[in-house]
């Protein structure tokens, strides 16, 4: 069975108490993915990830991992390894004996053992490094001493809890592409869990998009972001115009809705179309809205009033009242072409696809 | 780098020092300095008669069979005494730490015995154990064991230090239970995943990692088997049978307070000191070496 | 609360003290290590006596245990602090008389003020006891007992023993224990509290063997001990070969082996009569015989030697207040006070007046065995071996004593190297507190 799941969760509910942690969540993770599980701090994500791992049990529902139903096995009989949001590197111990920990239960001989760790090390470009102990490194060492101690016990699964949360910024980015690397090199699924919607996106083939206990959307990034199925995960991975619009007609893939601004407009479906009546709430990226100069002209346009601007270095964040539109529009403009020197009050045509406008569930 | 405080007055700095000098050099100092002026005097109970014998009374005491016996004596029940208190302590540590339901009550209730005055500790062991009226020296002669600390100088040992170690388990457990505590539980996690069984975790992870706190008990078991447990001893077996459970520091308020050999008490105290200050010394220089402290 | 109670407790200060300087009242202090019913007698002693005159006012203070009241009495001596009155147990007498200077001799106290201290109206065993080798009594005995023989008679029926006729030699307490174990009467035959004060001091005295020279140490404090006689060995040898058997239980160095006798496990205790109390409490169907004897030995039985407290008194104050300790001391002395202090607590009546009232009053005939211990002290004229034991350090050699014999009790050697050790080991011990 090639297209078995590397990990299937089937219904699978926790609660604490009255409090639903998780609440019915079921995903299919593919082997060799690297599968990210998005959301804000508690939205079950984490609870889900130390299921997977065996550190948690569900309340209800099954989890499967390569064909193995996972109930009532412990965390250290699973085909799972973890890397801990705080690393948990043993610090009484070297590089070597943090990596070698895990090793020793299973009785290789001493050259295979020697072999696997300075792969490990190798793998995490941590070579040379074995004897230092973990308290003489820095926070980025600390970070690939728990990769190599988790690598080197060959799991079929990866889990990564918020692993690059610790880190400052450039070094996460740095750390965020030779994970997605080694991730490809050693073909291990990795199931990782952020609450940073740019890292998801930066490094994930498939995302779960989770609120208050429940997956809200599992798609690719670029769907994820292009298509939100709902308002919160629109929100959540970034700025989006909200714009009221009135149903005119559907069919069974796509809606034709009168838009206030945008004009009758037909997008696809969402995926959680309730066909409640009259009211729909379309989205638009600001980075979708492009300003357009002089005589500069488009298929489709608006134009409006700046009311506001916001100025970041590389963009600046337009906010642009349009005739005949309850709310603003934010419009995210590169400044190659001068944005940032559009003063408030100046008026500006817009310029959008209506491929871009996205339909959503609420 | 680091900020420098800076007192504007000079004084100020030695005057906010002033009360815990003041305090060490009244109960710590003038006993000490005390200790050693008596210690070369040989003089009446009443202080009539005084007379300065130099070393002699070192002499005496090193040369007395009865002292050496008595340093044996405290070398087992020390030894004994903290590493009973201590492994019942970590034991129960690490249990309590795996209670969810309750555990606020089981560790009030862990800390109990130490609110228990060492002589009362003594007093409660003792009508346990006592041949002629404890409960539980009943049931172990109605065994058949023939429990007589009374005689058995093995058995008085064994008494003393059970007594002596549960008294200090209540505080060696309350340290043993913080430390735990302090140790991220992501590590314990990390060597689960790792494959390590519950010993295996506890030997090569939480006992490393408890090492700090596990020295610091040591210097203070051992302090408190050596000085704290008189009450104990005293009211538990008196220093018997013969002189089997007479610890240097009974020797000490034996000789002292009960046979009034002032000068001989005064010097036993005072190589007591120094045996102090050189365990201490040892402590740390070298076990403390091997400790890591994360 | 905190503040009213300060306020009323200083209210109680100044009332105390508003009222104590209105009269010259003369202060004396008395420092003793009496606890329980035994305290109240001191405190019922001290308020009968405060309020039979305005003169003085005793304030009793409890300073411990027997060691704790004496070292107290050491340390406030260095301090120039003393009280005027110290109780201070039989053992420490040899420690108070070698600290001449230190305290004023009774006699010299009761003959102050004009009055006439007679020395023959006091019992003669205890007064020697407590006398330096010149007669010269240097303390006032306050609590005195003496040893005697107790036995449960139920067991001595089960036992098929006749529980109206204790024994009376050691042979016969030894065959009667034996009997009791043998019979499974009870668990263990006889035991015996304080092995030093009954079994070596008294058992010395009451067999007219000697403890040491120099007459016991009262005629001086250079002594040699001799407790290690033939007589000795061969009484201690009984007792281990007894223990061998477990028909001797050893219950501790002190008085713990009551417990055995009043649980029942033990058939035949020697003990103080101040341990009557207990016995009477407990409800038991006891007996009360005579100390033991070994009728082969030359004048026994001799007399036993007194244990209990004496009041001694600190040198250095004033004449005034001298005078009041002795009118406490006559005080005390009345034949009414301490004929109900016998009575109550099973302490020795000292006088000899409080002993021929309580005999005329019947109380010997009503309480059988009472009269026991006196007639045990009083029925012969003290012999050097008899009169009492002094040494300048009683409480160790006590100690290498019961260190001793728990060896030997324990198996671990005869009767006669416990002995010959404890002689060895107490006489280092004598000498090295004389200074020598």
């Amino acid at each position: 069975m090639p297209d078995r799941p590397m990990i299937e969760i089937a219904s699978v509910t926790r609660t604490y108490g009255k409090f639903n942690a998780l609440d019915d969540a079921s995903l299919s993770i593919r082997p060799g993915e690297f599968f990210s599980l998005l959301g804000p701090s508690g939205c079950g994500k984490t609870t889900l990830l130390r299921m997977i791992g065996g550190f948690d049990t569900p309340t209800s529902g099954t989890i499967t991992i390569d064909g193995q139903p996972m109930l009532g096995i412990p965390a250290n009989r699973r085909p799972t390894n973890m890397v801990f949001q705080s690393y948990a590197i043993f610090p009484h111990l070297d590089v070597e004996q943090n990596v070698a920990y895990g090793l020793k239960r299973l009785r290789l001989d001493p050259a295979e053992e020697r072999r696997r760790i300075d792969e490990a090390l190798a793998q995490v470009s941590l070579a040379g490094f074995g004897k230092r102990r973990a308290t003489e490194l820095s926070g980025g060492q600390r970070q690939r001493v728990a990769l190599a101690r988790a690598l080197v016990m060959r799991p079929k699964v990866l889990l990564l809890d918020e692993p690059l949360s610790a880190l400052d910024k450039k070094l996460r980015e740095q750390m965020q592409v030779e994970l997605r690397t080694l991730q490809k090199a050693v073909g291990i699924t990795f199931v990782l869990v952020t609450h940073d919607q740019y890292e998801a996106l930066a490094m994930s083939d498939r995302i779960a998009v989770m609120f208050g206990g429940r997956i809200a959307q599992v798609a690719a990034p670029k769907d994820i972001y292009q298509r939100p199925v709902n308002r919160q995960v629109a929100d959540f991975l970034g700025g989006m115009n909200f714009i009221q619009a009135a149903l005119v007609g559907e069919n069974g893939t796509a809606i034709e809705v009168e838009t206030m601004g945008f004009g009758r407009v037909t997008t696809p479906k969402p995926a959680q179309w309730s066909g409640k009546g009259g009211a729909v709430t379309i989205g638009i990226r600001p980075e979708r809205l492009r300003v357009l100069w002089d005589q500069e002209t488009a298929r489709h346009e608006l134009s409006g009033t700046v009311v506001d601007r916001h100025y970041f270095g590389e963009i600046t964040h337009l906010v642009v009242a349009i005739p005949g539109m309850d709310a603003p529009l934010s419009v995210t403009e590169t400044n190659d072409f001068g944005a940032d020197d559009i003063p408030v009050g100046a008026q500006i045509r817009i310029a959008y696809e209506p491929d871009a406008l996205v339909a959503m569930a609420d | 780098m680091s900020p420098r405080v800076v007192f504007p007055n000079r004084m100020l700095p030695y005057l906010l020092l002033a009360p815990q000098l003041a305090i060490t050099l009244v109960f710590f100092y003038w006993p000490a300095s005390q200790a050693l002026y008596q210690s070369v005097l040989r003089e009446d109970p009443f202080g009539l008669a005084s007379r300065y014998v130099g070393l002699d009374n070192f002499r005496r005491v090193l040369a007395d069979p009865n002292y050496i016996n008595s340093i044996e004596v405290t070398a087992i029940f020390s030894v004994a005494t903290a590493a009973l208190a201590m492994s019942t302590a970590l034991l129960l540590a690490v249990m309590a730490d795996k209670v969810i339901r309750g555990r606020g009550i089981y560790r009030t209730l862990m800390i109990w015995p130490y609110a228990v005055a060492p002589a009362i500790a003594g007093m409660l062991w003792l009508f346990m154990f006592n041949p002629t009226m404890g409960t539980f020296a009943y049931m172990l002669r109605a065994t058949g064991y023939n429990w007589d600390p009374l005689l058995n100088g093995p058995q008085a040992m064994t008494l003393v230090i059970a007594a002596a170690a549960w008294k200090q388990i209540s505080y060696n457990f309350l340290f043993f239970v913080a430390g735990l505590q302090a140790i991220p539980k992501t590590l314990i996690e990390a060597a689960a995943i790792d494959g390590a069984g519950e010993t295996k975790r506890f030997w090569t992870i939480v006992f490393p990692l408890l090492a700090p706190t596990t020295f610091f008990l040591l210097v203070v078991n051992t302090v408190y088997a050596f000085f704290d447990t008189f009450g104990i001893i005293h009211a538990v077996t008196g220093g018997g049978p013969g002189k089997s459970t007479e610890t240097l520091v009974y020797k000490v308020y034996n000789d002292g307070f009960v046979n009034l050999l002032f000068g001989s008490s005064a010097a036993q105290s005072v190589i007591l000191m120094v045996i102090v200050i050189a365990m201490t010394a040892v402590q740390f220089r070298y076990v403390e070496k091997k400790v890591h402290y994360g | 609360m905190i503040l009213r109670s300060t306020t009323a407790a200083l209210s109680a200060g100044f009332l105390a003290f508003s009222v104590a300087p209105s009269m010259a009242v003369t202060e004396i202090s008395w420092w003793h290590a009496m606890t329980g019913a035994n305290n109240e007698v001191v405190e019922t002693l001290s308020k009968e006596f405060n309020e039979s005159q305005s003169e003085y006012k005793v304030t009793p203070v409890f300073k411990g245990t027997y060691p704790e009241t004496l070292n107290a009495g050491i340390a406030a001596f260095r301090a120039n602090q003393t009280p005027h009155i110290i109780q201070v147990f039989d053992v420490g007498t040899g420690v108070m008389m070698a600290a001449e200077g230190a305290v004023k001799p009774v006699a010299e106290i009761l003959s102050m003020g004009g009055g006439t201290f007679d020395k023959s109206q006091y019992l003669p065993g205890i007064v020697s006891y407590y006398s330096r080798p010149d007669g010269t009594m240097l303390s006032f005995p306050y609590n005195s007992s003496s040893p005697i023989l107790y036995y449960n008679k139920d067991i001595f029926e089960k036992a098929g023993l006749d529980a109206s006729n204790p024994p009376k030699t050691w042979p016969e307490v030894f065959e009667a224990a034996r009997a009791i174990k043998s019979s499974g009467a009870a668990a263990c035959g006889y035991t015996s509290t304080w092995l030093t004060w009954i079994g070596l001091e008294n058992f010395s005295a009451w067999n007219n063997l000697q403890y040491g020279t120099n007459e016991n140490g009262l005629a001086g404090t250079d002594v040699e001990l001799t407790f290690n006689s033939e007589a000795h060995v061969r009484h201690f040898q009984n007792i281990a070969d007894l223990a061998k058997d477990e028909v001797f239980r050893y219950g501790g160095r002190t008085s713990e082996a009551k417990q055995l006798f009043l649980s029942g496990e033990c058939g035949i205790m020697t003990e103080s009569s101040g341990g009557l109390g207990d016995i009477v409490k407990a409800g038991m169907n006891y007996g009360i015989g005579q100390m033991p004897y070994y009728p082969d030995l030359e004048g026994a039985p001799q007399n036993t030697i007194p244990g209990g407290a004496s009041l001694w008194v600190f040198g250095g104050h004033d004449e005034a207040e001298y005078e009041g300790v002795a009118a406490f001391f006559q005080f005390l002395s009345q034949v009414e006070i301490q004929q109900r202090l016998h009575q109550v607590s099973g302490y020795l009546p000292v006088t000899l007046a409080a002993y021929e009232a309580t005999k005329a009053s019947g109380f010997y005939d009503e309480n059988p065995g009472r009269e026991t211990p006196i007639t045990q002290m009083m029925g012969k004229e003290p012999t050097a071996n008899s009169k009492g034991i002094r040494l300048i350090n009683m409480p160790q050699v006590r100690d290498i004593q019961n260190e001793e014999f728990e060896k030997m009790l324990a198996g671990q050697q005869t009767a006669k190297q416990a002995l010959d050790n404890a002689v060895e080991r107490g006489n280092a011990a004598i000498q090295e507190a004389l200074g020598n």
